[in-house]
């Protein structure tokens, strides 16, 4: 990189970090989601606003220093694959049979009534989602089917924490399956991935089945034999180095070297980023302070960096679209809030409860803002589609705790005997 | 000696009479022979432990184990394993036997909405009468606290309100629970974990240096798909961390 890149790679950098924490905090004292202001703050600075205003500054900057656009890109990719290293780490697959019947209906059926409507709708609505090429109609479909049975775990723990509600029966069930969820959707994903007609497999030119049978492989080594030989190894190097900086270390290069397998067999890295991340999560030499500084690092800049650039990347005001933002909108939330109603139902829980759930696991949050940037570079889906999948990835975050205070609220009101007290509001959802 | 229990000695397997001597001169030596019974019995080892709980109605089976198992062993599932995932008696695990027995300095009691006030009633009992100095009672967080969540979205101040906020719920649990048992000692330290389930009480449990682990009997019957992905109890079998008791 020559000494003029260098100079405009750190302008970027310190530019895009400051920007997102200044939007990040304006949203968190307004007590939004952070990731509600990044996404705004890179609109901001990115070709939408700024670059519309001055689009000779905004391409001095932004566009013009190749190398540095190359050099911000890769950071942008680690950030991606920190994200899913420690999206996987939270992953605790057990709660799915330890929480029961209920968690388990409002899981698949959360995900299977939101992946068929999506799925139905991307195959019928593909013309009028502006695609084109017929090859890539049942790759576009399976990801819209993925896209609207996603959710995202970090942004429904926060809603919950707000609630007061994480440590009770409904908190714990919409976690759990926004976990299976989470998980879920990353393999399906990842088979999205590598159906696509034009992807370039790096061990020649496998089938789709198979790199699904090798993904499928490499996922059950990472989750058996990975994890036995790493706690043996982890043990080993415990005794040896005192530090849990060292083990940030090693827990890093194993994330890379997971997203390299999964790259190279056709899927994106992220999902091997993910498997890692489930593995180590599990490991008994990988202890609470060392994942402390892994989630304090991608939390305050890798983190940001990301969804800052995103409005970077993507115009949002030449690329919106009403009729394709409404026709996602309809379709995420009737399709989730139904999925999640009808899981609950089955699972034994009353109406008002289910229909919390339901909006609980409703919030798409980052992990569709991700799942549509990967889609979008991919060339699955076109700009547009991006730019209504973002929006409603927010709407969704930014609702979800409203309706679950308001359904639990009626809830409570029918459960609550009338001589209650404030403590038995807390014990009427445990 | 302590407990006023009667002792059961049971090796499975061929009929060794030189072995039975050495028992039983052991046992003498001890001052046990009064209260114990020395069982040969061909067999398979796991039928054998189990067809004899349920005969002499065995309060505790007590048996070695290793520390950890090799690759192979922990997914087919060792005698000692086996018998703390599915005999259906209390149990407790020896990974470290010496002569003389290593005190029991510092007990570590799980509880969980599985039967607490057992689990307490009994570990503190037992944790007590072998001489423990410390005793943690402590519960897994129902939920983890996300890290990532608190980090992206609350300020400092704000998460360590709301940790502190959780904490006091789980805590209230404990200190009920606790209530309940007469003459409560002082030594006992209440602590609230976060982390994967099963996998912060093993951590928390190294990390004090733990002589003994008392934890509830696991709720459900534990198959290989629990070995796969442990939770709970799995991952202290995974890597016996001192030794385990559990209790039905």
């Amino acid at each position: 990189m020559a000494s003029g890149d260098v100079l405009f790679f750190l302008i970027q950098l310190s530019t895009l970090l400051i920007a997102s924490r200044v939007f990040g905090e304006v949203c968190k004292l307004l007590k939004q989601p952070a990731i509600v202001g990044e996404i705004i703050g890179g609109i901001l600075i990115g070709p939408s606003l700024f670059g519309h205003f001055f689009p000779e500054t905004f391409n001095h900057l932004f566009v013009a220093h190749t190398s540095a656009s190359v050099g911000m890109d890769g950071i942008y990719t680690v950030a991606l694959i920190m994200l899913l290293f420690i999206s996987g780490m939270e992953v605790e697959l057990p709660l799915i049979w330890t929480n029961g019947r209920s968690a388990l209906f409002i899981s698949l059926v959360g995900m299977i009534i939101p992946m068929g409507i999506g799925l139905t709708a991307g195959w019928y609505l593909y013309d009028f989602f502006g695609m084109s090429n017929p090859d890539y109609k049942i790759t576009f479909s399976l990801f819209m089917g993925t896209a609207f049975s996603i959710t995202a775990l970090p942004v429904i723990a926060k809603i919950l924490m707000d609630l007061n509600l994480l440590n009770t029966k409904v908190g714990g069930l919409i976690i759990t399956s926004a976990m299976l969820d989470d998980f879920a959707g990353w393999i399906l994903f990842s088979v999205t991935l590598s159906m696509m007609p034009t992807s370039v497999h790096s061990i020649g030119q496998p089938t789709i089945g198979m790199t699904i049978l090798l993904t499928t492989l490499f996922a059950i080594v990472v989750l058996t034999v990975f994890k036995f030989i790493f706690s043996k190894l982890f043990s080993y190097i415990s005794k040896k180095i005192s530090s849990p900086g060292s083990m940030v270390t090693i827990a890093m290069g194993m994330c890379f070297i997971g997203a390299v397998v999964t790259e190279y067999l056709g899927v994106h890295a992220v999902f091997g980023a993910f498997l890692m991340g489930m593995a180590f999560g599990e490991s008994m030499q990988f202890t609470q302070k060392t994942k402390e500084i892994i989630h304090e690092f991608v939390a305050n800049i890798f983190a940001p960096l990301f969804f800052v650039s995103i409005g970077l990347k993507v115009n949002f005001v030449e690329n919106f679209d009403l009729a394709i933002l409404m026709v996602v909108l309809v379709i995420a939330f009737v399709s989730k809030i139904s999925g999640g109603f009808i899981g609950s139902k089955l699972g034994g829980l009353s109406n008002y409860e289910s229909l919390a759930i339901g909006f609980g696991i409703n919030a798409r949050g980052a992990m569709e803002i991700i799942l549509g940037l990967l889609a979008l570079q991919a060339h699955i889906i076109n700009e547009k589609i991006f730019v209504a999948l973002t929006i409603m990835a927010l709407l969704t975050s930014l609702s979800s705790g409203n309706f679950i205070r308001f359904f639990l609220n009626k809830d409570f009101k029918l459960k609550l005997p009338k001589n209650a007290t404030a403590t038995d509001e807390f014990n009427v959802y445990k | 000696m302590a407990y006023d229990a009667n002792l059961f000695l049971v090796h499975a397997g061929e009929p060794d009479k030189e072995g039975q001597q050495q028992l039983e001169k052991l046992l003498d030596e001890m001052q046990l022979k009064d209260c114990s019974k020395v069982i040969f019995e061909e067999g398979n080892v796991l039928n054998v432990l189990t067809a004899l709980s349920e005969k002499e109605e065995i309060d505790l089976l007590v048996t070695g184990a290793l520390k950890k198992e090799t690759f192979f062993k922990y997914y087919s599932g060792s005698v000692a394993r086996t018998l703390a995932r599915k005999s259906g008696s209390p149990i407790l695990l020896i990974p470290d036997p010496s002569n003389p027995p290593k005190p029991i300095k510092k007990v570590v009691i799980s509880i969980s909405e599985n039967h607490p006030e057992k689990v307490l009633e009994v570990g503190i009992d037992y944790a007590q009468k072998a001489g423990a100095e410390k005793i943690y009672v402590v519960k897994e967080a129902a939920i983890t606290t996300s890290e990532f969540t608190m980090k992206r979205y609350f300020s400092e101040q704000k998460s360590e309100e709301l940790k502190a906020q959780m904490d006091a719920a789980e805590i209230g649990f404990i200190q009920k629970h606790l209530d309940e048992i007469p003459d409560l000692p002082a030594n006992i330290e209440m602590k609230i974990l976060q982390g994967h389930s099963g996998l912060a009480l093993v951590q928390f449990t190294k990390e004090v240096e733990a002589d003994l682990l008392i934890d509830s009997y696991p709720e459900f019957k534990l198959g290989i798909f629990d070995r796969i992905f442990p939770h709970d109890i799995e991952y202290t079998l995974l890597e016996l961390p001192c030794k385990l008791l559990l209790i039905k």
